[in-house]
């Protein structure tokens, strides 16, 4: 995997975000709350479960994002997203992305939404 | 998705091989230092989990090829095709060209389909 440096997202949002400090067992993001934030993993696991899941759908553990679909389409979230042990999240707003994205064009958005949906 | 509309057009000095029906266009553990595009025929092959049919326009495993230092899963003309064999590199500056941010989210977004999909890439 191609991995993401913390640079690498600040480079292409423009900003820093805020980090998060969370402790075991406690709740990033519940399924069905809009997702406003992209989410970067810096220290520890984000357990993600579908809504009335009780065993994890995956993980996501440093330096892994979670939410850029989301926040480009503008939904809720599917999934909620659970700290495993002490865990440290870079918060990114939305808008840090969608402002940026104002001038895209066409071909690029069509493959962006494309990219997205390579999912099952 | 055309590939194509997405780079602006056709370099000239880009590489082309045929692949005869059957043959193996890409193998996994092949090195996503290469992209393939497809110029005629059809393959079949991964996108992620997603079973995909490539045509003309077409660039083969793009998740794999955007997210994965080495391809996942194997492209397989089913007819005759022509493909062009394009570096990672100019792929990255000509999309740069169109906008600075397709680059950068299109791998992040594939990295993030790649996770959704339980591939993670062994190097």
């Amino acid at each position: 995997m191609i991995h993401l440096s913390p640079k690498g997202l600040i480079a292409t949002t423009g900003r820093k975000g805020q980090s998060l400090a969370m402790i075991d067992g406690e709740t990033l993001f519940l399924a069905g709350q809009e997702a406003s934030h992209i989410y970067l993993v810096e220290i520890g696991t984000l357990n993600v479960f579908a809504p009335r899941g009780t065993s994890p759908l995956r993980r996501y553990d440093q330096h892994e994002l979670i939410g850029i679909p989301e926040v480009l389409a503008g939904i809720a979230w599917p999934v909620t997203a659970i700290a495993r042990g002490k865990t440290q999240v870079r918060i990114f707003p939305a808008t840090c992305l969608t402002e940026r994205m104002a001038d895209i064009p066409d071909s690029s958005a069509r493959f962006l939404r494309h990219l997205s949906q390579l999912t099952a | 998705m055309n590939a194509i509309d997405l780079i602006g057009a056709v370099q000239a000095d880009w590489p082309r091989q045929i692949f005869k029906a059957g043959a193996r266009i890409i193998a996994p553990g092949d090195t996503t230092d290469v992209a393939f595009i497809i110029q005629t025929g059809h393959a079949t092959g991964f996108d992620g989990t997603l079973r995909r049919r490539y045509a003309a326009g077409d660039l083969l495993a793009t998740l794999d090829f955007l997210a994965l230092n080495t391809y996942q899963s194997a492209v397989t003309a089913t007819d005759q095709v022509a493909a062009f064999m394009v570096s990672r590199t100019q792929i990255r500056d000509l999309i740069d060209r169109q906008h600075y941010l397709t680059w950068p989210l299109s791998c992040l977004l594939a990295i993030d389909m790649q996770k959704r999909n339980n591939i993670t890439g062994a190097q």
